[in-house]
């Protein structure tokens, strides 16, 4: 079976009914034994005597769903997983709301939680994302990955 | 068409008056970078990455002349 590059960037914040519904979904898959979820919040970080309200992403979209999709096939190749879903906001994501949604579904936990981990750290060095920290007194910082 | 089409994004876009713009033919990235530098000499003070069609380059790469190269700052997704 060979997949196609899937689009994994929402519009706004990840909002709680679509991790619920995503969870949902998978209830009639009953070989999965273990779901790994991963869900990054924006922080409301102090900056340069200001504070950070809410983060504006920004994507190269094309790179960013190729790479999506070359991470996606080297995960499924090294762990043994059911399901592998990636979601990425673009826009404007407040402080508080959901910016990144990584979930791995498989057998057992073990296989989940590691490839849920991977994925993470690979979703933040390697795609053609970034976040622009839009701050409380209208100053404006580029967000760096640390 | 022959010509580069050169896109910037995250800071670097807001270094340059457009996000997206065509460039003169070049025969490869250091050609291009050199070009790019004297048109826009801000971009000398930034840290960023050229990509090739989509695919990052590490080193010197030779140019068709109708690629679209991308200049991406250090990524800061998540």
């Amino acid at each position: 079976m060979t997949r196609k590059p899937k689009n994994i960037f929402v519009d706004g914040a990840i909002s709680s009914e679509k991790i619920a519904k995503s969870i949902q979904n998978h209830s009639s898959k009953t070989n999965i034994g273990a779901h790994s979820i991963f869900l990054g919040q924006v922080r409301a970080d102090e900056k340069d005597g200001s504070v950070v309200r809410a983060i504006e992403y920004t994507a190269y979209e094309e790179m960013a769903l190729q790479k999506a999709f070359e991470i996606r096939e080297a995960i499924f190749e090294k762990y043994n997983l059911t399901c592998m879903h990636i979601y990425h906001s673009l826009g404007e994501v407040k402080t508080g709301e959901i910016c990144l949604f990584v979930f791995t579904s498989s057998k057992h936990r073990k296989m989940a939680i590691d490839a849920c981990e991977e994925l993470v750290e690979r979703i933040k060095n390697e795609l053609p994302v970034w976040g622009k920290e839009l701050l409380k007194n209208s100053d404006e910082n580029w967000k760096v990955n640390t | 068409m022959e010509g580069l089409t050169v896109k910037a994004f995250g800071m670097i876009a807001e270094k340059l008056p457009e996000q997206e713009f065509e460039f003169p033919k070049k025969k490869d990235t250091e050609e291009l970078l050199n070009s790019l530098y004297n048109e826009y000499p801000d971009l000398k003070e930034l840290d960023f990455s050229l990509a090739v069609n989509q695919q990052l380059i590490q080193q010197n790469t030779s140019l068709e002349g109708n690629e679209e190269i991308a200049l991406l700052p250090p990524f800061s997704g998540g």
